[in-house]
């Protein structure tokens, strides 16, 4: 009896070791990842976190830094005071890095893989997009050796401000101008387009515009640029109905990003009082861009739900034609001012749906004429004019000089010496924690002065 | 076929032995020789048979004996086992005489096994049920506060039904849990706790600092139905338990019947009421405002301000006007200067103090159980009630819970189990978010009366800051809850056969499911959601077990006993997490997903299967040496196939020297000492080994929970997961050499039970931050090594114990040093804490505190700004703080004087540094009490610093003579707001020591000439109390506190938490 019971036993342990060498199949795969998706499926996502970064966390860097927001509360209290501490800039970061060009660049090369060159330009115009306003944001930031953390490299170098300037972001435009020019392509961007919904052109002009735009930031390095941005004036942005944005919708889930603060994060940040101030009474766009009590939360034409984020306009476009022939070696006034008018006329048009008023038009014809240095009344109006427009008003101001912003009380802290307008974002704390052998700069300083801003 | 022939005729010759003898029936009584008092419980057992019974609750027996001559041996822990030759006799008394050397425990170890405490090798400890059950927490978990030497228990705070965390001899996971296995009769349990995360990058990077406080489910288990419960701590105690008890494990054994015993039914009822024990110090003296120009002004919605801060005049120097406002029931508030001002001086307001009401806490529970000659069942109902200190929160659960067992024929024991629980409550947010309780009302200024209504005549909110900035916390708690709703049922059968009396086959399966179904609600018009979010979400767990188990006994000798066990253990844990988002709700307090205009849905899993091979052999020689080698191999489905199978021993001995050298005398009774050594694997996470695609969620950290959930805008997308899989990833283990002793002296009355341990995890798993340049932001990787090394002492005395009086004493002291010993290549650190303060860094202790501090020259000294007098903070951050606790020790007195009993628990925590997050908020805010010294002129010790051209900062020599305005009351800087929202974290960090009465219980058990003549066999009547007091420096809530609960490894972690309580109330328990 003790024997079989001790065969019965060793059955069994035989019968659940060979139990123990099965597979485990499907069981450690995530049914909620997909390994692949289609460009499709892509595409929106990149679009969508590419404005939601530029026109969120970017516009607020720049407002608050050039008087546009005043911070009541929280960080944005601290960054409108100058205090910018590394970690205030992660998140925009891997806003950028992760959400944005990181999908983005997988369409690019999904778009070269499945022989769609019309994918792979609009890739190409987005990543310049994204590039150009980290490298004016941060200055040298990584780009040749990103985004390969799935080949195992997983420390990108920094490309130098000057390398992405002049190479990097015209090569990039240029090759996805002429792989939109492409005659055929497996697939093309449609419906899935939240940009131009596959219109090709557009997206051909916003490559241009975009060459000009980073063309023309050079000119505080290299007045030629003044130029050579002027040549590159017609095949750019050409009206209102050209202007390379996205626009959001009007349902809970897919809010504008500025809208979104205002109902999140009520209570953060007002329309800063010397921004209210700096319109005229006739400036019929005051009440679109400026709420009641200088409130940031209202439903104006950039903090509504479907709000657009604009990426590049044709406003900004004219404003730099008229700067341009206003600083090129020879300058020419009356082009200026010519393409300065039809500017504003555009931003009023844009924004409010009417034309200029006459007595606005007579003040701005007024102080034209009445100013030795034109350059102030320029700016001053693209101030307004480009509010809310990426990065643009602290461009600049870091490149001008203009507006003559006031600084702001107490803004002397260990980051910033001086108290003066920081002329960058510092490096965020993930860059100089996890890849300190690449990141330029460990000891955050706003008063560093780009390759552009010399 | 032929297989169940030969079970059939080894039945028939247990049969026919049976027969073969002459039956006789002995029966008697058993009593303590000391006291006369009988003595239920004692093993009655046939010498040479497996025929046995024990004694019932009079202490007697009856007993049928089957051999020729048999001899009776009566056994019973504490008392000198005695052997009776029967001799024909029919009645057999016994006064058993106790024995101080006996006076050992039978624990339960891995994998069901009953062993003599005095034959183990390695550290284990025991807790009373009673200790449990008198220690009147909710959760089960919190019970075990300083109860066992080795084990900190931190709860997250006050609010109903909220999470505990546990760990045993430290962290030693960096990602992974932390948490030791429950186990309940064998059956290992869930002890999850989901946390209302969005989606999986969210469960990354919020780690539920906001939303509501959870439960771990190990709240489902009833205290009242735990007859015992072991703590095993290192791998030579939980090998055979395999990896998921590789933090330790909680080994618990439900109440069962006995058999022979009649039906005993029992009541037990309690009600405590629950206070809020410790609340920040605000100051109520300086109004909402800010300093325009050097003078503190008034500022407040009622003049069109949306200003959070209290730095405005003093509230004594206000008035009301004679204007009515919907924002105080006295009316507008002005300046005394103020032409409309009357003579009415504005009122300051306490809202903290005022907003917390009493919580109460009721359980009742009945039980029955008793037992046939083959039988024995338990069966109880347990009902908890309890009501939040925060109004409108609430925890309950029910509890059904049936054990049977029967012996089916003989020899082979069937057992049933099955426990439903029904349990969930009304849960209110708190930490960092606008619509947390905690936020809103303690950043309230005090010249604003939050109780004063919360809603306006238009719909919006009436908060201090106007409109849905920060929630009224009143808005919060009536509007913004959320409820869930657990169903679960843990049951197993086992059966158990002992073939022969050296052999055991014993197989059980457990099953652990429930459903979790929660609605979380954002009203319209609350801050986090202003368009108002209604989100169902629904868990559905199912945890399956299997374990088969044959012990061989054989007999070698007198001297040599020796056991042997094989066991098979299968397991399978699948989780569904539907989420259904609902935002933009059709109208206030309409919380159907009907309700949304946008509706998101989302379907997660997760998934794993476990195998496992194990064997133990236990060798005691002489009663003297004991030793005990064991080894297990897993094959697990989260590691890549190539890697998936791995094995771990274990090796343990005890030596009772006192045996060998037969010490035996009063001042030292007896000694043990251990070692052990011994190994335990752990897996990945599941789906960690393959790269992805995500459903696309854009929005930013100032935004979240909301901004573009796809699919939107018409289309669906998609964007690479945050992780990049690892394919290369193998098992991580974890090695601990232990040694330790087993002490008594004078005649047992004192006990130290001392162990030393040292444990060193290896290629642990986990996923490191990579730069998000790479374009991915994490990687899973075998990494790093952490070490815990520590010592637990438990030390019992029995001080006084003299006829009707005793005095019995218990320490419990553990003392963990842990450290990182290394990481990643190339990875200077991890975060662990959803604000980058908290890290694992190479070379520091688990979890330190990071962040930023003042700037300090060589000699420490503070560097000092030259232009305003106020000290420089230091560019770069640095170490600010370790939340590890020096060391625990919780000291148990009880005292009984006739049917009184009064019993106590002091628990001290000595060091362990808390981050106050909150503090620094709200002294940035100007509502915490320090900023009173507002308008003081200070000068700030330390030198001066030179600002550089490249503006970096040179310390001087020279001291810091310039005189500042603390709050910058003068219109110069505010020192108090000059480092940011949440201040500087070394100003926030504190040390988190404590010295409190855990709980605190006096009982009077009726005498029994008292209710002699009424049906009930035993009254008990008490007293008891929780938090009886606290002494602490720290300034917060109370310390014991943790923003993320149990389920991050988050640690001292206090930013706008929900208080913690205090409770007393009373209990009666009823025997009929």
């Amino acid at each position: 009896m003790k024997n079989t019971i001790i065969k019965i036993s060793l059955l069994v342990v035989t019968l659940t070791v060979s139990v123990s060498s099965c597979e485990f199949g499907d069981t450690n795969v995530n049914p909620a990842l997909p390994t692949d998706v289609s460009m499709t499926a892509l595409l929106p996502s990149g679009q969508t976190a590419i404005s939601w970064a530029i026109g969120g966390e970017i516009v607020r860097f720049s407002g608050l830094l050039t008087r546009q927001f005043e911070g009541i509360n929280a960080q944005q209290l601290d960054n409108w005071r100058y205090l910018i501490r590394e970690a205030d800039t992660n998140g925009l970061w891997q806003r950028m890095y992760f959400n944005s060009l990181n999908t983005i660049n997988i369409v690019i090369a999904k778009g070269a893989e499945q022989n769609s060159p019309h994918y792979q330009g609009v890739g190409e115009v987005l990543m310049a997009t994204g590039i150009g306003s980290l490298t004016d944001a941060f200055g040298s930031v990584p780009y040749s050796t990103a985004f390969m953390g799935d080949e195992g490299s997983f420390t990108p170098s920094y490309d130098q401000q000057q390398e992405l300037y002049t190479n990097t972001i015209p090569q990039l435009l240029d090759d996805a101008i002429t792989k939109l020019n492409a005659e055929e392509s497996l697939s093309s961007p449609g419906a899935d387009d939240l940009i131009f919904g596959g219109d090709l052109d557009l997206w051909i002009k916003a490559a241009n515009s975009l060459k000009l735009r980073y063309t023309f930031q050079q000119g505080k390095q290299d007045p030629a640029a003044y130029e050579a941005a002027l040549a590159l004036i017609p095949s750019a942005i050409s009206s209102n109905t050209e202007d390379y944005e996205m626009l959001f919708g009007s349902s809970a889930n897919e809010p504008n990003p500025q809208y979104q603060f205002t109902q999140s994060r009520s209570g953060n940040m007002l329309m800063d009082s010397y921004f209210a101030e700096s319109f005229s009474e006739n400036d019929t766009r005051k009440p679109f861009l400026v709420g009641e009590d200088n409130e940031f939360e209202f439903s104006g034409f950039y903090t509504s739900i479907n709000s657009p984020v604009v990426l590049m306009s044709y406003v900004e476009v004219k404003f730099i034609e008229a700067e341009s022939h206003l600083q090129k070696t020879t300058p020419d006034e009356a082009a200026a001012k010519a393409a300065l008018d039809e500017a504003v006329s555009a931003s009023f048009l844009k924004i409010t749906g009417s034309p200029v008023p006459a007595a606005y038009q007579a003040e701005l014809d007024a102080a034209w004429a009445a100013a030795d240095d034109k350059l102030e009344v320029l700016i001053s109006e693209k101030y307004i004019a480009t509010y809310s427009q990426s990065l643009i008003p602290w461009n600049d101001y870091r490149r001008t000089g203009y507006p003559d912003l006031e600084v702001v009380p107490n803004g002397v802290n260990a980051f910033n010496s001086n108290g003066q307008i920081p002329r960058r974002l510092p490096y965020p704390q993930e860059e100089r924690l996890l890849n300190p052998s690449n990141i330029p700069t460990t000891t955050p300083n706003l008063q560093d002065r780009f390759w552009w801003d010399q | 076929m032929r297989k169940s022939l030969l079970i059939r005729c080894s039945l028939c010759l247990c049969l026919l032995a049976h027969i073969s003898y002459a039956q006789q029936t002995v029966s008697g009584k058993v009593t303590a020789a000391d006291d006369q008092s009988p003595l239920p419980g004692v093993n009655v057992l046939e010498e040479g048979t497996t025929n046995g019974t024990i004694t019932d609750l009079n202490g007697e027996y009856r007993i049928t004996l089957n051999t020729e001559n048999p001899t009776l041996t009566f056994s019973f822990i504490g008392f000198a086992q005695k052997t009776e030759v029967v001799n024909g006799r029919s009645t057999i008394d016994i006064a058993m005489e106790s024995d101080t050397r006996q006076l050992s425990e039978v624990v339960v170890t891995a994998a069901g096994i009953e062993a003599n405490k005095r034959e183990l090798g390695y550290s284990i400890q025991n807790v009373d049920a009673e200790e449990i059950v008198q220690s009147r927490e909710t959760n089960f978990v919190s019970a075990l506060g300083g109860k066992v030497a080795g084990v900190q228990v931190t709860s997250s705070g006050g609010s109903p039904g909220a999470a505990a965390q546990i760990r045993i001899r430290g962290n030693k996971s960096v990602q992974g849990s932390n948490g030791p296995l429950f186990v309940i009769d064998g059956v290992p349990i869930d002890n999850s706790t989901y946390n209302a995360a969005d989606s999986p990058e969210d469960a990354v990077s919020n780690l539920g600092s906001g939303g509501v406080t959870n439960s771990n489910r190990a709240i489902d288990i009833n205290p009242e139905d735990v007859e015992s419960l072991t703590v095993l701590k290192g791998p030579a105690a939980t090998v055979l338990y395999g990896i998921r008890a590789a933090n330790g494990a909680v080994v618990i054994t439900t109440k069962k019947g006995e058999r022979n015993t009649k039906p005993k039914v029992s009541y037990d009822f309690a009600y405590t009421i629950d206070q809020v024990n410790k609340l920040p110090d605000l100051q109520t003296t300086y109004a909402q405002g800010n300093v325009v120009d050097g003078v503190p002004t008034f500022q407040s919605p009622m003049n069109g301000s949306r200003t959070g801060f209290s730095w405005g005049p003093r509230i004594a120097d206000l008035r009301y006007a004679d204007v009515a406002s919907p924002l105080d029931p006295f009316g507008l508030i002005v300046p005394a200067s103020d032409p409309r001002a009357t003579n009415r001086v504005a009122r300051a307001y306490t809202n903290a103090e005022d907003f917390f009401q009493n919580g109460s806490n009721a359980t009742h529970n009945v039980s029955v159980s008793g037992g046939t000659a083959a039988t024995n069942y338990f069966f109880s109902i347990g009902r908890l009630d309890q009501t939040g200190i925060l109004p409108n929160s609430s925890f309950d659960r029910t509890s059904f819970r049936a054990t049977t067992s029967t012996e089916v024929f003989k020899n082979f024991n069937v057992t049933f189990s099955a426990n439903y629980i029904n349990s969930g409550g009304k849960r209110v947010q708190n930490g960092s978010n606008t619509s947390g309780v905690m936020l809103g009302l303690l950043r309230t200024s005090p010249s604003f009366d939050n109780s004063a209504g919360f809603l306006l005549e238009d719909g919006t909110q009436r908060a201090y800051r106007g409109g849905s900035i920060y929630d009224n916390p009143y808005f919060t708690v009536n509007k913004n809850f959320t409820t869930d709703d657990v169903n679960r049922i843990i049951g197993y059968s086992q059966l158990s056969y002992d073939a022969l009396p050296w052999l055991n086959f014993t197989y059980r399966l457990g099953v652990d499911t429930y459903s979790d179904e929660r609605l979380f609600r954002n009203d319209v018009n609350s801050s986090s959601v202003q368009v108002g979010q209604a989100i169902n979400q629904t868990i559905n767990s199912k945890d399956i077990n299997s374990d088969f188990l044959m012990t061989i006994t054989p007999e070698v000798s007198e001297t040599i006993g020796l056991s042997f066990t094989l066991g098979h253990n299968y397991f399978s844990k699948d989780v569904a997490i539907n989420r259904i988002d609902g935002q933009g709700l059709a109208s206030p307090g309409f919380f159907n997903i009907a309700s949304a205009t946008a509706v998101n849905a989302a379907e997660g899993v997760t998934r794993r299967k476990l195998y496992g091979l194990f064997g133990t052999l236990t060798l005691n020689v002489a009663e003297q040496l004991f030793v005990n080698i064991s080894g297990r191999n897993d094959w697990s489905s989260t590691l890549p196939e190539a890697n998936n199978s791995f094995f771990y021993p274990a090796l343990s001995a005890g030596w009772d020297f006192t045996n060998t050298f037969d010490i035996d005398n009063p001042i030292f009774s007896y000694g043990k000492l251990r070692a052990s050594w011994g190994q335990v694997g752990n897996d990945a996470p599941f789906a960690v080994t393959t790269n992805g695609f995500s459903q696309s969620r854009v929005r930013d950290g100032w935004t979240n929970p909301q901004g573009v959930i796809f699919p939107a805008l018409g289309l669906n997308a998609f964007n690479p997961n945050f992780l990049l899989g690892n394919d290369q990833l193998k098992a991580e283990t974890t090695t601990t050499f232990e040694v330790g002793a087993d002490l008594q002296f004078l005649d047992g009355r004192i006990g130290l039970d001392v162990t030393y341990f040292d444990a060193t995890t290896t290629d642990a798993i986990l996923n490191i931050d990579i730069p998000s340049a790479s374009g991915w932001q994490q990687r899973a990787v075998n990494s790093a090594e952490l070490r815990n090394s520590g010592i637990e002492a438990a030390l019992t005395a029995s001080i006084i114990n003299s006829g009707n009086f005793s005095y019995d004493a218990t320490l419990n002291y553990t003392r963990i040093r842990n450290t990182v010993e290394k990481l990643a290549e190339g990875i200077p650190f991890i975060t662990i804490d959803p604000f980058e303060t908290q890290r694992i860094a190479e070379g520091e202790p688990y979890g330190i505190f990071y962040g930023t501090r003042f700037l300090r020259d060589d000699q420490g000294r503070v560097v000092i700004n030259p232009n305003d007098g106020i000290p420089f903070e230091d560019p770069n951050e640095g170490i600010v703080g370790d939340p590890n606790p020096d060391f625990l020790l919780g000291f148990r007195n009880t005292f009984t004087y006739k049917g009184f009993r009064l019993s106590f628990l002091l628990d001290i925590r000595r060091g362990g540094d808390v981050y106050n997050g909150t503090k620094g908020v709200l002294n940035n805010f100007g509502v915490g009490a320090e900023t009173l010294d507002r308008n003081e002129t200070v000068v700030f010790d330390g030198v001066l610093g030179q600002i550089q051209d490249d503006g970096t900062v040179v310390p001087t020599n020279e001291v810091n003579t310039i005189e500042v305005v603390k709050g910058g009351t003068n219109g110069r800087t505010n020192f108090y707001q000059n480092y940011g929202f949440v201040n500087l974290t070394e100003l926030t960090i504190e040390d988190g020591s404590w010295f409190r009465m855990r709980d605190l219980s006096l009982s009077y058990e009726l005498p029994n000439q008292w209710i002699e003549n009424s049906p009930f066999s035993g009254i008990n009547v008490g007293f008891v109390a929780r938090n009886v007091f606290l002494i602490t420096d720290y300034t917060g809530i109370d310390p014991e506190t943790n923003l993320t609960g149990a389920s991050s490894n988050v640690q001292g972690y206090d930013y706008f938490n929900n208080p913690n309580t205090r409770s007393y109330g009373v209990n009666v328990g009823i025997t009929f």
